[in-house]
Formats: structure tokens, sequence, C-alpha cells
């Protein structure tokens, strides 16, 4: 790289000096009087996922040791990023709630973020006149088609997702090339259990018929006092709790 | 004065490379690039990164090979060619693709660089990044003649800002797959059972693996159907799919063996039971209307004087019925 070059510094060099990223014509102080000096930041890519193309810096939260950087658009937050000021990067990887990738700020080095070790702990907010984005570093990124899945955890998937039928429930496609989901039950669920405890298990052996007849289609068996050819049968067969009462009536 | 047009100022710096940049190749001749890294490239800043292995030139026709250290860039990059006769600011526009076999040294951060693997595959899923050129005659200068190569010294990285990473992203693909059924090693009738699973030893306890459905994923517009005691429903407020389940719900009560695997229906085919599922009708789950205790036990009581007599596999009812008037005693069986 030839050397002496004043007309067009660096990159990096050259946006130490100005607004960039920011918008020309924003203050970057917010209200405290807190003032983001030109030279933090020097470069930046926004593309969070339903990000808007009016984004801007909109907090600056200082804790023990750390610093969160959060930027929102006109719908509220859509990416952050927090950084060990032990370990400082000069750029800093900014993460959506779902945790995915939102974009990048570049600092000018290393020790830039040092700039806010004077600011007073806590969080210091910014409104977008003071700290919007320059149009050129705000991807919009639309929330077309499926982004992920994400379950009741918080735990989100995307690329290459299996859905997965476990004990008992079963994913197919049916000739209509649906996905089919069947809940069958897991017969020998016992048999699993007592492997993964290490218990011995035996084979049961379920009651299919009794004197050769079968149950009816819902697997009930009726057992009936018999004909009703009397007006006063004595054999009472009740319902109880796990089974059924029989008793004959005195006559 | 000085032009100071974005391209002409680049001219004049590393951008888009960072500085500083590598001395081999002059600042004029890359003015501007830029990188949307697809899903499969699992690219991550701050640790990922872009750089420009090398330039060279086979025939009449430039190339530049960007390649990356993301995990999902190994055997792949961009490969940008330009006419030796380009102009100032012409660009080229294409997408990630495999390298060539045996042509892969390591990012410049492996200590094993030089050690050649395969080639990625086709993705469209890697990536797509233009690269604009500007003065084409002063690396012509180096590169004169067909074969001649310009190996940057230290790899030069891409300014990070110039890379949008879509990793994480998007659904790429949905793979319909089951856990592998538990088999028994007996069947019902005490018969040694000769089935053996895919996914299992001959134990009957499964590996701990999944079984694709079949061999696609599934892209596009996806319908979901409820089958035997299924529900699937939908929630506004959160946009929620609700899979769920409802005995009785969706195609009613399962009355066959459902086969989850095109080996699963050579099996049924065959005359195997798949996991001895009981299909309706076929065991006893309630008398009278009366579902067992938890334990599985079902309680046969006879009030008063009944006796119930249990013998292997048979129960035997007595109940001795007194007749009022002559106090004699009648014991009848069931």
């Amino acid at each position: 790289m030839p050397t002496g070059r004043v007309i067009f510094p660096e990159w990096r060099l050259f946006h130490r000096d100005g607004a960039y990223p920011f918008a020309e014509g924003t203050s970057r102080v917010n209200a405290e009087g807190r003032v983001i000096p030109d030279s933090v930041f020097v470069d930046g890519r926004l593309h969070p996922v339903g990000g808007l193309s009016d984004m801007y810096l909109s907090a600056v939260t200082l804790t023990a040791g750390s610093v969160e950087i959060e930027v929102s658009d006109d719908n509220g937050a859509v990416a952050s990023c927090e950084v060990d000021l032990s370990s400082p990067p000069q750029v800093l990887s900014l993460q959506d709630e779902l945790e995915r990738p939102s974009g990048v700020l570049v600092l000018s080095s290393t020790g830039a973020l040092e700039t806010f070790s004077s600011w007073s702990p806590g969080r210091h907010e910014f409104l977008p006149s003071q700290t919007r984005f320059d149009a050129a570093i705000c991807i919009p990124q639309p929330q077309s088609g499926v982004r992920g899945f994400q379950i009741p955890d918080g735990s989100v998937f995307w690329g290459n997702v299996y859905l997965v039928g476990e004990r008992g429930v079963a994913f197919t496609v049916t000739d209509d090339d649906e996905i089919r989901m069947d809940v069958a039950g897991d017969p020998l669920f016992r048999r699993r259990v007592a492997q993964e405890n290490g218990a011995s298990f035996s084979t049961p052996r379920f009651v299919k018929t009794v004197n050769n007849l079968d149950p009816d289609s819902r697997g009930d068996m009726q057992i009936t006092p018999g004909s009703n050819l009397t007006d006063s049968p004595v054999l009472r067969i009740n319902p109880m709790l796990g089974g059924l009462k029989i008793k004959v009536i005195d006559g | 004065m000085a032009d100071t047009d974005f391209l002409n100022v680049n001219a004049g710096r590393s951008y888009p490379l960072i500085y500083p940049g590598d001395s081999s190749l002059d600042s004029s001749v890359i003015l501007d690039a830029g990188f949307v890294m697809g899903l499969s490239a699992v690219f991550e800043h701050p640790d990922d990164y872009l750089y420009l292995r090398k330039v060279y030139r086979e025939q009449e026709t430039i190339y530049f090979d960007v390649r990356s250290n993301a995990d999902g860039m190994a055997g792949q990059h961009f490969l940008f060619s330009f006419p030796v006769d380009s102009t100032w600011g012409d660009y080229s526009v294409v997408d990630a693709s495999p390298v060539e076999q045996g042509d892969w040294p390591q990012p410049i951060s492996s200590s094993s660089s030089g050690q050649a693997v395969s080639p990625g595959v086709e993705d469209q899923d890697i990536g797509f990044a233009y690269l604009c050129v500007g003065n084409v005659e002063l690396l012509l200068e180096t590169l004169s003649s067909d074969g001649t190569e310009l190996w940057t010294s230290s790899q030069p990285m891409f300014e990070p800002a110039v890379i949008q990473s879509l990793y994480g992203h998007y659904v790429k693909s949905v793979t319909l797959a089951n856990e592998p059924r538990i088999t028994a090693d007996t069947c019902v009738d005490g018969s040694s059972s000769s089935l053996s699973q895919q996914g299992s030893s001959s134990s009957s306890q499964p590996a701990d693996v999944v079984i694709p459905t079949s061999g696609e994923s599934r892209t596009g517009a996806q319908v979901f159907f409820a089958g035997y005691n299924a529900t699937i429903d939908t929630r506004d407020d959160d946009n929620a799919l609700v899979l769920g389940a409802r005995l009785g719900a969706g195609e009613g009560l399962p009355c066959e063996e459902i086969p989850r695997t095109p080996y699963e229906e050579l099996l049924l085919a065959a005359g195997y039971k798949l996991d001895l599922a009981d299909r309706c009708g076929d065991v006893l789950f309630t008398i009278n209307g009366v579902p067992p205790l938890n334990s599985g036990e079902f309680l046969l009581e006879a009030d008063g004087s009944g006796i119930i007599q249990r013998s292997s596999g048979q129960i035997t009812l007595a109940v001795e019925v007194r007749k009022s008037c002559d106090n004699s005693v009648v014991e009848s069986e069931f």
C-alpha cells in the first residue's frame, strides 16, 4: 500500500472524524447531555429481521464491567450487543431477541468503548433525531417466509429443521404430500422406562378376550346380570373405582 | 482538486479491504464489494471473515478468488471474473460455488495451511456477492499472460460491514423423522421376535438416533394434517402453531399400524408387527365402561356372601343365596 496519501485516508480513519455511521444532522447528544464522540463508531451494517430503514442507537447501558448497545426502529428494540469491557472486540456483533445475527458496528479501536466508562452506571437513552444511523448501513430485512420455529422455552430453530415424532407420536407424509401427525401412543413404554432405569421387565400379556369373546371397537367388554326374564333378578353388577362389585340380593 | 466520488476515493484507499492492505495489490484495482452470506455459510461476526486468496488470469479473463473461514464456506468460494479489457467501475455478481478439486489451502488462521480438502457441494444458500473493479490495466502489468497469478501475500480481509450474514434468519427445509420404535424381545404370544428395527440393535432399546420418514427435505408451503388422536390448532395472539393430542381427535382412535418409514411399510407387508401396537378391539381397556386402577389392576368384588376364586386364567364367582323361608342354601357359580 503506498504511503503518504493524505487526500484519501483509509476508510476507518476517514470516518473517525465524521458522523458516519450515524446520519448527518444527528446530534449524538441525548437529553442528559451524554455525547457519543465521532471517534467511537466508524462503520456498520444493520440487518435485523423485520427491521425498518430508520434504525437508531436507542440506548447505552452500563453495568459493572460491560456495556450494552441497543438498536431500535420505530417499533422498538430490534438488536443489541453486550460487550465485556475487559476484552472488547473491534467489531460488535449485534443479535436480535432470538439471538439471530442482526449486523455489525465497527469501532475505531478495541478501546473505543472506554469512552462510556465515564458515564454513570445505568441505561442512557437516545432519540432517533440524536442517533439515527445513516441509510447506507440500514438494510431492511422483511419478515417474509418462515423465519424459524420457536418452542415455548424460547429456543428458536432455523435452517434445516427436523420434526421428530417421539414416544407415541409419528410424523408421516400423506398421499397428498401433507405432514400427518398421529398420536398413537407408545404401547411398550413400560419396557422403555424399565430399561432406562435399569429395572427388570417382563413382557405384559394383555387381556384380549374373555371366554373367547372380543371386546367392542372401543376395547370395552360388557358383563351383565343375564336375561331379564324375571321381574326381580337377584344379581347386581355395579361399577366401582377400578372394578365391578357383584352382589346378589336376597329374595 | 481530487475527485471525491465514492469509487474514486476508494481507489486511493484499501477499502473494501481492511487497511493495511496487501502491497502486492494496488488499492485502485478493487473499488467496492458486498457479500450476502446465506444460511448455509454459517457466517458469524466477528470471528468469521472473508479474504482475498488470490488473483489470477486464464486466457483473457481475470479471476478474483474470495474465501472465508466460516464453517459453511469450507470448499466454497466467490469467484469473480472480469475480461482483461474491463473498465473503471465494471462489476461482477456471482453466487458462491465449490472450489476445484484439491484447490483448497486452509484459511490463514489455520496451522495446517496448504492442506487440500474436498470441494463443497452446490448450495444456493451459501451466498452471493458483487465486486467492483477499477484500474485493471495496472493489474495486467503483473498478470501479463495466461496462467499467471497474483498471490496476495497477506490474504487481506474485507471490511466486516460489507458482509451481511443471514445465518439463522430463515428455515431452509423441514425434514420429518421419528424416534425409533421400541421393540419387544418376545411377542405377546411368547414366541421370539425376529424383528429388528432400523436404528436399533437386537436389543429392545432403540439407539439414540432419529429415522427420517423419507430421504427428502421439504421446502415451500407446508400443510399439516391431524391424524389419530391429534389436534392441530393455531393461536393468533402469538402466531403459534399448536400441535396437541386428545383422545379421539383428528382421525379418531388408531385402528391400524402406522408405518413411519418406507422400511416399516415393507415390514408390515411381510407380516411383521411394528411395535405390537394394539388395534381397536384387540385388547380390553374397560369392562362395563370401567377402566382399571392406575396399576392396571381390575377389581372384581363380590358383595355379601359372594366368593371369588382365582386360578390361572380363570375367575370363579360363587355366591350363596339363602332363601328367607326355609333358610336353605343354594350355591351358584358364574
